[in-house]
């Protein structure tokens, strides 16, 4: 009998460009995903900027990966999930997020991390 | 579940952020400068206090020994040294770091 | 219980890579298994076998190599932050030209594969710093 799956979260809380951890946590996901475990992603905190739109890094230098944000749901990404809150905190409307997720509430939040095998943090 | 800090909660929101997540009966463990937290008459130190009768809170006993701050501490903390710290990890999963 | 370590900061700055050896030795000594420490980001630096310090001062790098040889734990540098920060095994030099390696004993270079395969191991992943 195979192992039984492990449920991981991916917690993104780090803005991007001024730290490597967003860009980061998107290459552990990726990589994470050829392993088949069940996998979600929650994006809290300051982890909810690299989801804007129109973001366009050329004149800094670095790489823009937001694009591959899109890519999530293609690799067998269960759950993308954002914290509500904390788009509030930081004036962003859903809207103006590059991809579909599901909106949560703080106790919805805590819920979600209570449920899971591990969390890999970023 | 437990929860680690490892920041001062004067630079960094990590201790608030946390505090907010943190559900009934997990514990959060405050190591390195997030000992500070627990420095009494202080905004994080009375936040802190507010979480008490749902959360157990526990910190690094060498890490308040280094920074001096053993006799300014609140009371009602869990003071542990690292083979307590590995005993808490054993017992409390998942573990989420806060930094 | 199998314990999966995860160090993302670099040593001399930072305290997270001496609070995870704290963390280390003690689950070691009180016989819990550790299945991997995983250096990550600048963690990476925890691998750096040119690392000289002061003689009365602890020698960070050192003290994960002698680790592994007492008890055998898998010290894995993520590859991909290693060849961004200059930490190379003479493999990886050769590769790329370097006149000289710097990987200490005791760690091996690898990829983020490795992370999420402790995560599946271990009944325990913790990181320090960040």
């Amino acid at each position: 009998m195979p192992p039984q799956k492990k449920k991981f979260l991916f917690v993104n809380r780090k803005a991007p460009y001024g730290t490597i951890h967003a860009h980061e946590a998107l290459e552990a996901i990726l990589t994470g995903a050829a392993f088949e475990q069940r996998i979600s992603i929650l994006f809290l905190d300051d982890g909810v900027f690299p989801l804007l739109k129109e973001q366009n890094s050329g004149d800094i230098g670095l790489k823009d990966f937001s694009p591959t944000y899109n890519a999530l749901s293609l690799y067998g990404v269960e759950n993308i999930y954002v914290d509500e809150e904390s788009l509030i905190e930081r004036g962003i409307a859903s809207d103006e997020l590059s991809i579909k997720v599901e909106l949560k509430t703080t106790k919805e939040v805590c819920l979600i991390m209570e449920q899971q095998d591990v969390i890999f943090n970023f | 579940m437990l929860h680690i800090i490892n920041k001062s909660p004067t630079n960094s929101p990590a201790l608030k952020q946390c505090l907010k997540r943190a559900q009934q009966g997990s514990s959060i463990l405050l190591m390195e400068d997030a000992a500070y937290a627990l420095i009494s008459k202080t905004e994080a130190s009375s936040q802190i206090k507010q979480h008490m009768n749902r959360v157990s809170f526990y910190v690094l006993e060498p890490d308040i020994k280094a920074r001096g701050i053993g006799e300014k501490i609140i009371s009602g903390i869990q003071r542990i040294g690292y083979n307590d710290f590995v005993k808490l990890a054993c017992s409390q999963h998942p573990v989420q770091s806060w930094f | 219980m199998k314990f999966a370590i995860q160090i993302n900061q670099s040593p001399y700055t930072h305290q997270s890579p001496d609070t995870a050896y704290q963390f280390t030795l003690a689950a070691l000594k009180s016989g819990h298994e550790i299945y991997r420490i995983f250096f990550y980001h600048d963690g990476v630096l925890n691998g750096s076998g040119f690392t000289t310090p002061p003689q009365d001062e602890r020698n960070v790098v050192a003290r994960w190599s002698e680790l592994a040889e007492e008890y055998g734990i898998d010290l894995v540098i993520c590859i991909a932050a290693a060849q961004r920060r200059g930490i190379m095994d003479a493999d990886e030099a050769e590769r790329h030209g370097h006149a000289a390696s710097n990987l200490a004993a005791g760690f091996r270079l690898s990829g983020l594969g490795q992370l999420i395969e402790a995560g599946i191991e271990a009944d325990r992943l913790l990181v320090f710093g960040g």
